[in-house]
């Protein structure tokens, strides 16, 4: 069996020791994805097959399925294009290397974004490159763009897990079950974390710590 | 559903679509609820707002360069069809003006092969090809038993590759294989699935080579 180092899981001390002694790949009780978001089911097994016998139609639907979703998931958390690039390329490689340890239990989509959020997490950990201010085409787009300013520079500043489940859920609209079996944390973990991210955030654009903000009031 | 001020919290954490249906009933006439909410969902819609998109013309390229992958085998044939049907269509017609030249200006005296011995000479060859693969075959399964130890044990990252490459290999014989049986006659298959035999049997070797240096 091909071991796959790299993909550890990045949140292995936050949540109980229980957590960290799941299978990677195992996907938790209740926690069963839903078909609506990620991808249909069929055709989810239909790619996980074909990326299992090699065939490299099965990238390229996956590819066309999800790589803009994934883009952005690697934008929002490098906060750099190139790197978010390099991080969705890195990541068809890790499938390609692990496929055969793909067991089916979790959707092959929700398998792939844990291994971008796990490429993501190390890839901050070890980043040399600059981070992008906005991209360029924001305020032709935007109707409150102070606030989104404020937003993004709030969630640089808050904790990783709590980052990342706030980035899944509100900014790329996955469901709980979905963050749960992305990032191995049980369900209400995934609840927990979002309420504690919304409610940190909530201060910090309240507290007049970002400059600028005019966009929520005090709760 | 009862429902005051104690409970907003926990129906913002839960998430749950009933419970938010009721703080939003309650915040009716709640000032300070409906404020919570208000807020909460201010946040929400600026979430969205951070969702990214931008096109990357060269990433698939850049990916599927560094995917070592089967090629489709028929990627040549639908990539230009309208050229290949052309060139195969000035190759029938060449053919047909050769045969017909041919048969008009051959002595009399050729003697023609029967069906029934050509039948019997493609069948007699047929059998000889099978035969010979499976030796061949054969060898190459015990090259892998002799390789077994070393790719199921070593950690060796170079070995964890050809782990990798024969997984990739054995994949794409048995699809080769698959589409053997169905046309046994078609001998680019044949000749594609003994390269992939051939690819296999070095792998091995090399495989055994790395075991012997490293012992």
């Amino acid at each position: 069996m091909i071991s796959v180092p790299e993909l550890a899981i990045p949140f292995a001390l936050a949540p109980s020791t229980e957590t960290a002694e799941r299978d990677f790949l195992g996907v938790l009780p209740g926690s069963e994805i839903s078909a609506s978001r990620t991808a249909q089911p069929a055709q989810d097994a239909a790619m996980a097959e074909l990326c299992q016998r090699g065939d490299r139609r099965g990238y390229e639907q996956l590819y066309a399925a999800h790589s803009a979703r994934m883009k952005s998931i690697a934008w929002n958390m490098l906060r750099n294009r190139q790197d978010a690039e390099d991080a969705v390329q890195e990541t068809f490689l890790k499938v390609q290397r692990s496929i055969h340890t793909y067991n089916g239990q979790a959707s092959f989509s929700t398998w792939v974004y844990r291994i971008l959020v796990n490429t993501c997490t190390d890839t901050q950990r070890s980043r040399q490159r600059q981070t992008e201010e906005l991209p360029e085409n924001l305020t032709g787009r935007s109707p409150n763009v102070p606030l989104r300013i404020a937003l993004e520079r709030a969630l640089g500043r808050l904790s990783e897990r709590h980052r990342t489940v706030f980035l899944l859920a509100e900014v790329e609209g996955l469901t709980h079950a979905e963050i749960a079996s992305i990032l191995n944390i049980p369900l209400g973990t995934s609840k927990g974390w979002l309420f504690e991210a919304r409610r940190e955030l909530q201060r910090m654009l309240t507290m007049g710590s970002e400059p600028g903000h005019t966009g929520l009031r005090k709760v | 559903m009862d429902f005051d001020c104690s409970k907003l919290d926990d129906a913002l954490r839960e998430d749950e679509p009933e419970l938010l249906a009721a703080a939003q009933a309650h915040g009716a006439s709640c000032a300070a609820c409906r404020e919570q909410l208000r807020a909460w969902d201010e946040l929400s819609a600026a979430a969205r707002e951070l969702h990214e998109e931008w096109d990357s013309p060269e990433l698939w390229k850049r990916i599927d360069a560094g995917l070592p992958l089967r090629r489709s085998r028929f990627a040549w044939w639908s990539s230009d069809r309208a050229t290949w049907r052309l060139f195969l269509a000035a190759a029938a017609a060449l053919v047909l003006t050769i045969s017909s030249v041919w048969l008009l200006r051959r002595p009399a005296t050729t003697r023609p092969v029967t069906t029934v011995s050509r039948q019997f000479l493609t069948d007699q060859a047929l059998k000889e090809a099978q035969d010979s693969e499976a030796a061949y075959v054969h060898s190459i399964d015990k090259l892998a038993k002799l390789a077994a130890p070393v790719l199921d044990e070593s950690p060796a990252p170079l070995i964890a590759s050809y782990r990798e490459k024969l997984t990739v290999l054995d994949a794409a014989i048995a699809d080769l294989k698959d589409n053997q049986e169905r046309n046994r006659l078609n001998a680019r298959l044949n000749t594609e699935l003994v390269s992939l035999y051939h690819e296999k049997q070095q792998t091995l070797q090399e495989v055994l080579r790395y075991a012997g240096q490293s012992n």
